[in-house]
């Protein structure tokens, strides 16, 4: 039987049990005694899968009548010379029929006696289902929810707004839409004209609330997008954590290609990125910094956001400028049924959130903020008058309005700050420091048609970061305002288009004025003997810049198999009578190989226009927002993507295999020792450095989305550069966070409907660090230039002066830290109804309390040797947590 | 329990590099060559280089003008390599050659900057006790076409005169404020970041850099307070009051003179800072560590009375 088609049948029926059906061609040789169809393979329940590589189609539907026993009539010219591809798993027969007979010509029609009959497809009649898919008990619409028709093995995703729109042939379909977190719905349909339809989902089926996530996820294979993970609140919310903060950034860190900052930051370092290169976006509207606490928590409150979604590379030519990775988080919109309010209360924060509806089904808002208390608490056990401390808050506000079925209109607000005071209690003097976010977007959605969506948002955000300080003396007084920051005011307009089913078209363009203000110092001194000072310090005037792009993409299924999505963006950066113009090309294409695998590749060139002037390695306040200038020109990279995925839906477990190569310029870094200064005459651009980086490496995602049991295991597996010709003699160095593996386990358990157990482990190697070579003697420089003795001495030359040590250091981060790893246990407990919850949370921090490396410090030895010594500290030890939520 | 230990040392593989030579000295034109010759030590191996224990004693050092070699230097009873037979002159550029036994020979070359032409003045200002409350006016003709550097010290001498003699009770430091923060980079301040980060700036001294005044005159106003007081003797009966003499103390320096110590003050900001990237020493020594670098100076003195 050697070259013939061979086939293999192994259907079964009922839910639950494992049923294949397998068509395999080419070389294979199967005996054909395995070709087996059970006796009960036409009852409607059962369900097969195909899988084929190109066989006539007379053969496979042969082997299809045999092993189905549907009964089948075709006339034998209609199919001669023609040929079949499909792939499906579990359907039913008449779908296994529709997919063998898909790009044939061929179409069954089922007369009223059972029987199927084969006959010419007439020209494709096509109809288009669009709408939105929302929340069953919110009515908030579901940001990225899969729509699939196996039989088409065609799907999509609803984009940022919650909107869909796929086009289907004129015959009976099986629509499966499914959530991250919620039920998925079946729906069977046959469109005659285009069809608006709004599916509302369900929250998974829990008792008591707890999560458990069992919707079924667009197959990898399926798309073309690269590089994507993909993380719900609820996933976040379950992981054990320190201090019991959710943190959505810090779940994100424990994906592959993400290599977290110190320990307890949450930076984002992408594929040897720096977090300012990651384009972070709440609901559209882009943030600059990202946390609170000095980069220890982030800003995004976990209680009303539904997902994020981290793009590490294949960027399609929607997102721009940055380099390294887009962080999309959605908030909920605000229920439109009901009124909703939950909170939580912890160690460091509490949160407190209401939502509900304005007009019922028309209109909802909003409403949520959070505030760390360990300044009261301080000044409220403090046996001293202490009236001082630190506190960060922010709130989330937003509001919506649907005019009709296809207009909408949402107005979202954050604002967020940090601060830190200080104040006699006589009034007398005072100081804080402060800095945060404001983001404010209007924007309306209109769906034009069935295939045509679109959307227009106004932006305005602002980051600051402000210094203020009075005294009031005798003498007089003084004041002194220091400010620094960044300021955008955007418009930006987007339409996504599925002309047919082959293409799926967004375009759109996005116009930023940002004002920038690297630093600019007050100082009035109104001195009791009357001289006074009044004025301002600033290196430079405020830089204005436009930042204008559009952008066209198109995602193409040219074949069954072979897909792409090809975009074009356009961009230009105009400031100081500079013009950066480009023009960024970026390509996704999958492959579908054998077996379901799907082989997928991207490349793409991004540019970033907008810098961060940092020396520190946690995101601190003091790291300067910067523009592009006439000097400095925008960072730019190249990166490509090569990888294997696919998702094996049996059993739920999505499996990732890429590798990545990014090559970036135009990196800038501050000079030697130059550093952040409240008031400085120096301008920022004549302090920095700038240079290249690279980074390769591969990354393993194997992940469990559905059962009692979820989780993921991540490696990583990099290298990560930089070059400066000012640094390190010019010669390549590692980055700081180039670490060569990373591995994180993490695991939950549904043990009862109340109770869920969580782990998770991560190691990953130690960081680069800067370490003395060798000590030598070298002139005190204090009494440079002065005379120590009386009359006749000469001023001190060099050699005559006292002397000391001097340090001279290796190779730039040519030391690494020792290697991290960490035990987190947690232990969830949710009860309730469908009315509301109780949720605690509690766990340890550091299981088996191991000191991970937080910094070295290199000093003098304490024995006499006059050695040198190198210790490292940990601040981390094993922390219990709990915490507590509720929502009624 | 062992979660309260936050600290563990560290082990370093090896001791660190190899000993090199390391040369110390400044070329100032009219001053005899004086040459400090030591060698490093790696990191983690004992031993404090700054004591004498380190010093070089069997070297071979020779000064070479342009590709001639002038002098060899000895050692002498303080332990350095010293000639007082040649002279280094403003202008030219010297080159110290140093080798030693089982150490790799070491060069530096830097060329001796000219001092351009300096003034100062002093006036009185008005106000109250306690506050700064003279103008010292230094001026300073920088030469157009080259990058220079400039450090500046001020100091205070006491000194009562009479017939027959001068004699000086008391030389101290002198803070100065001065608001000419774009050319002033700081080298010795009141310790505290607060004063200094403002407009102006005070200390004891500072180097000036000619990016924005290259080619041109440029006068520095320095503020200071004759109340300042030192250690000094009793008041002397009728010889009147003593009186003041202010010095400033201008160096043109070289520019790998001025990197030097640029670098040298981060490094000691930086070291103590764990989260701070450590900052290297500028050095012009081929094959070595240290610095030897062209310094002219010049000293400017105003009397007032105090």
């Amino acid at each position: 039987m050697c070259n013939l088609p061979s086939l293999l049948f192994r259907p079964t029926r009922g839910v639950g049990s494992w049923g294949v059906l397998v068509v395999v061609f080419g070389l294979a040789v199967v005996p054909a005694g395995r070709a087996q169809a059970p006796s009960d393979t036409t009852q409607a329940s059962s369900r097969y899968t195909v899988e084929e590589t190109g066989t006539p189609l007379p053969d496979a539907l042969d082997q299809f009548v045999s092993t189905t026993g549907i009964d089948l009539i075709y006339a034998t010219k209609l199919v001669e010379g023609k040929t079949t591809r499909c792939h499906l798993e579990e359907a039913l027969p008449s779908e296994a029929l529709s997919c063998l007979l898909l790009g044939t010509g061929v179409m069954a029609q089922r007369r009223p006696s059972g029987r199927f009959v084969l006959v010419p497809r007439p020209d494709a009649t096509r109809h288009t289902l669009s709408g939105f898919v929302v929340d069953a008990e919110s009515g908030e619409t579901l940001v990225g929810a899969n729509l699939y028709v196996p039989a088409l093995q065609r799907g999509t995703a609803t984009n940022e707004h919650g909107f869909y729109s796929l086009t289907v042939p004129e015959e009976p379909v099986r629509l499966v839409v499914s959530y991250l977190g919620y039920e998925k719905k079946v729906r069977s349909l046959t469109l005659t004209s285009d069809r608006r339809l709004t599916v509302e989902l369900s929250p998974s089926a829990v008792q008591a609330g707890s999560l458990k996530v069992t919707a079924e996820q667009r197959p990898l294979q399926h798309t073309t997008r690269t590089s994507t993970v993909e993380v719900s609140a609820a996933e976040a919310k379950a992981m054990p954590t320190l201090l019991g903060q959710t943190d959505l950034l810090k779940t994100l860190q424990r994906m592959p290609g993400v290599q977290p900052g110190v320990e307890g930051s949450s930076g984002l370092y992408v594929r040897g990125g720096t977090p300012d290169q990651n384009l972070t976006l709440l609901d559209g509207a882009p943030l600059y910094n990202v946390s609170h606490v000095f980069g220890f928590v982030s800003i995004f409150n976990p209680d009303i956001v539904q997902n994020a979604q981290l793009t590490k590379g294949g960027f399609p030519a929607r997102y721009g400028g940055h380099l390294s990775s887009v962080v999309e988080v959605s908030v909920e919109d605000g229920n439109r049924k009901e009124f909703d309010v939950e909170g939580s209360l912890g160690v460091v924060a509490s949160r407190l959130t209401v939502q509900g509806p304005i007009v019922e089904d028309k209109t909802s808002f909003l409403l949520s903020g959070r505030r760390t208390y360990l300044d009261w608490l301080m000044r409220g056990l403090s046996k001293e008058d202490l009236d001082g401390g630190y506190y960060f808050y922010d709130v989330n506000a937003k509001l919506n309005h649907r005019f009709s079925s296809s207009d909408r209109l949402f107005f979202n607000l954050y604002t967020g700050d940090d601060r830190y005071y200080n104040r006699e209690d006589d009034g007398s003097s005072s100081s804080s420091y402060g800095w945060g976010n404001l983001t404010s977007t209007l924007r309306w959605n209109h769906v034009f048609g069935s295939r045509l969506f679109g959307s227009a948002t106004v932006r305005y955000s602002q980051y600051q970061f402000t210094v203020k300080a009075n005294d009031d003396m005798e003498r007089g007084t003084y004041v002194l305002d220091y400010r620094s920051g960044i300021r955008d005011l955007g418009l930006k307009v987007n339409f996504d288009y599925d002309p047919n089913p082959q293409h799926a078209v967004r375009t759109g363009v996005d116009v930023t004025h940002h004002r920038f203000q690297p630093g600019a110092t007050q100082y009035r001194n109104n001195s009791a003997s009357g001289a006074q000072l009044d004025t301002t310090i600033a290196p430079s005037d405020p830089v204005r810049a436009l930042d204008a792009s559009a952008y066209v993409e198109d995602n193409v299924e040219w074949t069954k198999h072979f897909r792409t999505n090809i975009g074009l963006r356009a961009s230009g950066f105009f400031v100081q009578g500079a013009s950066y113009l480009s023009l960024q090309p970026r390509l996704s294409a999958r492959y579908l190989l054998p077996r379901n695998w799907a082989l997928k590749g991207a490349y793409a060139w991004m540019r970033q226009p907008i810098h961060l002037l940092t020396n520190s390695s946690v995101g601190l306040p003091t790291d300067l927002w910067v523009s592009s200038t006439d000097e400095v020109p925008p960072e730019r990279s190249h990166q490509v993507t090569l990888g294997l995925s696919r998702s094996f839906q049996d059993v739920g477990v999505d499996v990732s295999l890429e590798g990545y190569g990014k090559l970036m310029h135009g990196l800038i870094e501050y000079e030697q020792g130059a550093a952040f200064r409240l008031s400085t005459d120096a301008e920022w651009k004549d302090q920095i450095e700038t240079g290249r980086g690279w980074s390769y490496g591969a990354e393993l995602l194997v992940r469990r989305t559905h059962g009692r049991t979820t989780g993921w295991l991540g490696y990583t597996l990099s290298w990560t550069r930089r070059q400066f010709d000012a640094l390190n003699d010019g010669a390549p160095f590692p980055f700081r966070y180039d670490r060569r593996h990373k591995l994180t386990l993490t695991a939950r358990h549904q043990l009862t409907d109340v109770t869920s157990l969580t782990a998770t482990w991560s190691y990953r190697s130690g960081i680069a660090v800067t370490l003395p070579q060798a000590r030598y003697r070298s002139p005190l420089i204090n009494g440079f230039g002065t005379r120590t003795a009386l009359e006749g001495a000469e001023d001190h030359p060099i050699s005559d002066a006292f002397f000391t040590i001097a340090r001279s250091y290796g190779e730039r981060n040519g030391h690494r830290m020792r290697p991290y790893h960490r035990l987190d246990l947690g232990a969830n407990f949710k009860w309730g109804n469908a009315e509301g919850f109780h949720a605690l949370k509690t766990g340890v921090y550091n299981a088996y309390n191991r000191k991970n490396p937080f910094f070295l410090v290199t000093d003098q030895s304490s024995n006499r040797e006059d050695t040198l010594q190198v210790r490292s500290i940990s601040v981390l030890p094993v922390v219990p947590y709990v915490s507590y939520r509720f929502k009624f | 329990m062992g979660g309260c230990d936050f600290q563990r040392s560290v082990t370093i593989n090896g001791s660190g590099a190899p000993p090199k030579l390391v040369l110390n000295s400044e070329i100032i034109p009219g001053r005899p060559w004086r040459v400090d010759v030591s060698r490093s030590v790696g990191s983690y191996q004992a031993g404090n280089p700054s004591d004498s224990t380190f010093t070089v004693t069997d070297a071979t050092v020779s000064i070479l003008h342009g590709d001639q070699e002038q002098s060899q230097l000895r050692l002498d009873s303080l332990r350095q390599y010293s000639a007082r037979q040649f002279l280094p002159e403003e202008g030219e550029q010297y080159t110290v050659r140093v080798s030693a036994p089982n150490l790799e020979t070491a060069t530096a070359t830097d060329r001796v900057p000219h001092m351009p032409p300096t003034t100062l003045s002093s006036d009185l200002l008005s106000g109250e006790q306690n506050q700064r409350n003279r103008l010292l006016q230094f001026t300073i003709d920088d030469p157009p076409g080259v990058d220079n550097y400039y450090h500046i010290a001020l100091q205070k001498r006491a000194f009562v005169r009479d017939s027959a003699s001068i004699d000086t009770i008391g030389l101290t430091d002198v803070y100065f404020e001065t608001s000419n923060r774009s050319i002033i980079e700081e080298m010795r301040n009141l310790g505290g970041l607060a004063e200094s980060e403002f407009n102006f700036y005070v200390g004891r001294s500072a180097i000036l850099t000619d990016v924005l005044f290259g080619g041109t005159r440029h006068t520095v106003r320095l503020r200071v307070n004759d109340q300042q007081s030192f250690l000094r003797s009793d008041p002397v009966p009728n010889d009147g009051f003593p009186r003041i003499e202010y010095r400033l103390y201008v160096s043109a320096l070289s520019e790998d003179l001025y990197q030097f110590l640029h670098t040298r003050r981060l490094q000691n900001r930086t070291e103590e800072n764990p989260f701070a990237e450590p900052v290297e020493v500028h050095s012009n020594v081929n094959g070595g560590y240290g610095i030897v670098a062209g310094r002219a100076t010049d000293t400017l003195r105003v009397e007032v009375e105090e």
